[in-house]
């Protein structure tokens, strides 16, 4: 048992804050939300050619750095304090733990420029039909929901075949894709509705794995969306706490208050279980994958929750300044709502814990 | 980070598993067992294993073993509602304050009673007027030649009508600022001028006492530390009592029982069994965290908070699962009743986030009482 995070991880964690302190402020943030697309290639490339970032963990053999799941848990948690924005979720949580699982021609094909900031890659989690055509596979389909879709130049979509349901890439623009982005309420977080009319796919990994490589690459992004909600939860509780000292109301600062105090508290320890819960999945997914199903779900149920709730108090403990668009306080809450219902929510975790506890 | 266990480890857990399950075929289970659960036979038992104290150090005669091996143990033994009650706060915290601030004749003398699963303490913090505000404590200790007299009155000190001794908390100056003039003293409970008088509390038990100190003489020797500035003393010896597992797994054996019943069908029996197994799996990480040393500084109280909310909820779960049965007097509706002292036990739930809110998240005091 050792709850401390290692000498590299913390010099990772270092990088990451100083990285996006400089690159992504709440003005960068702000600017990102009134763009059409949502995202910056200039950061985006920059995060892959000065940092890595986005091959942290695919293998060394297709040019990513090998690292686990606890080191890209330590990045998402820094991104989510940040409010960072863009298709980094979506490529790095969703896509390469689908690809990595698949492995095959695919993996080799796209992870390598994944790693080099060349590919933007998300993955549709609604089913199309497929059917075999003389040059290979026809996909034909409706998505909606997909993240960052209208950006993605790589979709991974699950398709029914004969064998069952099976993965296929599509690239962005194949004929008969249509991507149409969808007005988000957090607007750090795009959505696009994707329809495919006979396009063109590869096939991703062994027929008929879809599901299973699937549920495995969701409880991967489960337990890395809870490292964001931590980053987000932990940073929101910080910003809150330090108003709470400052601002002054009948003659004393706010904080002093117990009606305060008790509610930060206990949201403290939402918060500081909702970190353990994502660090013990990451570590499930690193050392003990036996546990992961269990570890994910948990996860992202009461990381969701924790979130929420903190974000939730936080505008009400700003009074109406927090009620303002100028002020940071919504950022964090449509953030915290966006998570909370994105890749199943709060009584859709617990019901699958549940049913992975065996009972 | 990792949160694997040594070979070590989990055939510690396995074993003390083993234990605790044949102590339930010869003694009975009991929820609560830390503290309702006295049964000296088997603390003699788990002492010649040389489990009391484990995580002690070795030159007071504990076994050395990391703290969180004790934590592996009471989470098998307690969670079975195997009956510890005997030992548990002398080895918890007065054995730890022993060997932390006493002499080393005191050490030679105390130690090896509580290790050997013979000693029973009692901690003698609160008094009636004062139990969230202990620094307004008024038992006093007197000088008088090479001891002290002690007059005044502790309330709700559990095992005091068994307790062998009572580690008080008392004041020997009344001048000053009220955290200052405060002592502990170690005193034999069969000293002349000590009267008991248990109180039977709403679940029925009558494990806390009054404990009444008339022209009680003690030796200066009985001195813990520092005269006078043992306020700090007690403040750590409350971090043992509040980051550890015994604050998780009070019902936990009841728990299970009430999951073999559970109408699992039920999606919102499922939604709320899902929420339960969540904070049970986290408190332990909390708890395991102050083992290790890892929690931030005065974090215990807030893990004691987040472990006890748990068994609130454990409780409230329990008897709606048995349904008409709590309405009968027995276990479930003794626990039923039980729940509501975890949350005033070793600091209130509300006193704890006053500390949390001040120690941790760094918020103003409170203005203070004119
Ligand atoms: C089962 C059980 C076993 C116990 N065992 C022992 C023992 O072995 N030894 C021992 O010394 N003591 C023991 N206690 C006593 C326990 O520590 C005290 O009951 C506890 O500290 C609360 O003190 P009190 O009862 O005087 O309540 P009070 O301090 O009078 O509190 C009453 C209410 O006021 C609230 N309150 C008080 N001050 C504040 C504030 N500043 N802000 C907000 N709310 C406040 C409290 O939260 C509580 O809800 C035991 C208690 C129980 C129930």
């Amino acid at each position: 048992m050792d709850f401390a995070l290692r000498a590299e991880q913390l010099e990772l964690q270092r990088t990451v804050r100083d990285f996006l302190a400089d690159k992504a402020p709440e003005s960068a943030v702000r600017a990102l939300m009134d763009d059409e697309t949502g995202h910056d290639p200039r950061v985006w490339r920059q995060m892959a050619t000065q940092l890595g970032l986005q091959g942290l963990t695919i293998d060394e053999d297709y040019g990513g750095a090998g690292c686990g799941l606890q080191e890209q848990a330590v990045v998402f948690e820094a991104m989510g304090a940040a409010v960072f924005g863009g298709p980094y979720f979506a490529t790095v949580a969703l896509a390469v733990p689908a690809l990595a699982r698949a492995g095959g021609s695919a993996a080799a094909e796209y992870l390598p420029r994944i790693a080099q900031g060349e590919l933007i890659a998300t993955v549709a989690l609604e089913a199309s039909a497929a059917e075999r055509t003389p040059d290979g596979w026809a996909l034909t389909g409706e998505a909606g929901y997909v993240l960052d879709g209208h950006l993605a130049d790589l979709v991974v979509v699950p398709a029914r075949t004969a064998v069952g349901v099976s993965l296929f890439a599509v690239v962005g623009d194949a004929p008969g894709l249509k991507r149409e982005p969808l007005a988000t309420v957090d607007q750090t977080r795009r959505l696009a509705r994707l329809t495919l009319d006979a396009t063109p796919a590869q096939p991703v990994g062994v027929g008929g794995a879809g599901t299973e490589i699937l549920d495995h690459a969701l409880d991967v992004a489960a337990v890395l969306l809870a490292a964001e909600q931590v980053g987000g939860a932990s940073g929101c509780l910080t910003e809150t706490v330090e108003y709470a000292k400052v601002r002054e109301q009948f003659g004393r600062p706010i904080g002093s208050f117990q009606a305060i105090k008790h509610v930060w508290t206990d949201l403290l320890l939402e918060v500081e279980s909702a970190r353990a819960a994502a660090q013990f999945g990451a570590w499930a997914a690193d050392c003990a994958p036996a546990e992961l199903p269990v570890a994910a779900s948990l996860a992202k149920a009461h990381c969701s929750q924790a979130y929420s709730r903190v974000a939730t108090e936080s505008i009400q403990l700003h009074g109406g300044i927090g009620f303002t668009w100028e002020h940071r306080a919504h950022l964090y809450f449509k953030r915290a709502k966006s998570s909370e219902l994105l890749l199943g929510g709060i009584a859709h975790h617990r019901e699958r814990l549940v049913q992975r506890l065996g009972l | 980070m990792d949160f694997s266990w040594t070979a070590e480890q989990e055939a510690l857990r396995a074993e003390a598993k083993a234990v605790a399950a044949a102590a339930v075929a010869r003694y009975g289970w009991v929820a609560d067992s830390w503290i309702n659960g006295y049964c000296p036979p088997f603390a003699r038992e788990l002492a010649q294993r040389g489990w009391i104290g484990i995580s002690w150090p070795t030159e007071f005669g504990g076994a050395g073993r990391p703290a969180i091996d004790r934590m592996i143990i009471a989470e098998e033994l307690i969670g079975a509602g195997a009956p510890v009650g005997s030992y548990w706060v002398a080895e918890r915290q007065m054995g730890p304050s022993i060997y932390t601030y006493g002499t080393a004749e005191q050490q030679l003398r105390y130690l090896p009673g509580i290790l050997a699963g013979e000693a029973t303490w009692c901690i003698g913090m609160s008094e009636p007027g004062a139990g969230s505000d202990l620094a307004a404590l008024r038992t006093r200790a007197v000088r008088d030649g090479d001891g002290f007299v002690v007059n005044g009155q502790k309330i709700w000190t559990s095992f005091g009508a068994v307790a062998d001794f009572v580690y008080l908390i008392c004041r020997t100056n009344a001048d000053g600022p009220p955290h200052a003039g405060i002592s502990e003293l170690i005193v034999p409970m069969n000293s002349p001028g000590i009267e008991v008088r248990p109180i039977k509390d709403m679940a029925g038990g009558a494990h806390f006492c009054e404990v009444f100190f008339t022209d009680v003489r003690v030796p200066a020797s009985n001195l813990v530390g520092v005269e006078g500035a043992a306020f700090k003393q007690t403040m750590r010896q409350l971090e043992h009592e509040r980051g550890g597992i015994d604050r998780l797994v009070s019902n936990h054996a009841l728990y299970r029982r009430a999951l073999d019943r559970a109408d699992l069908g039920d999606a919102l029996v499922r939604q709320e069994v899902a929420e339960i197994e969540t904070r049970y799996r986290l408190g332990r990480l909390l708890v395991y965290r102050e083992a290790c040393g890892q929690a931030p500084k005065g974090f215990s109280a807030a893990t004691k908070l987040f472990c006890t909310e748990h068994e609130r909820r454990v409780a409230d779960f329990v008897a709606r699962t048995f349904g008409s049965q709590t309405l009968l007097a027995g276990d479930v509706a003794r626990g039923m009743c039980y729940a509501n002292s975890y949350s005033i036990m070793g600091g209130t739930s509300n006193i704890l986030r006053n500390i949390v809110a001040e120690r941790i998240l760094g918020l103003p005091r409170e203005p203070a009482a004119r």
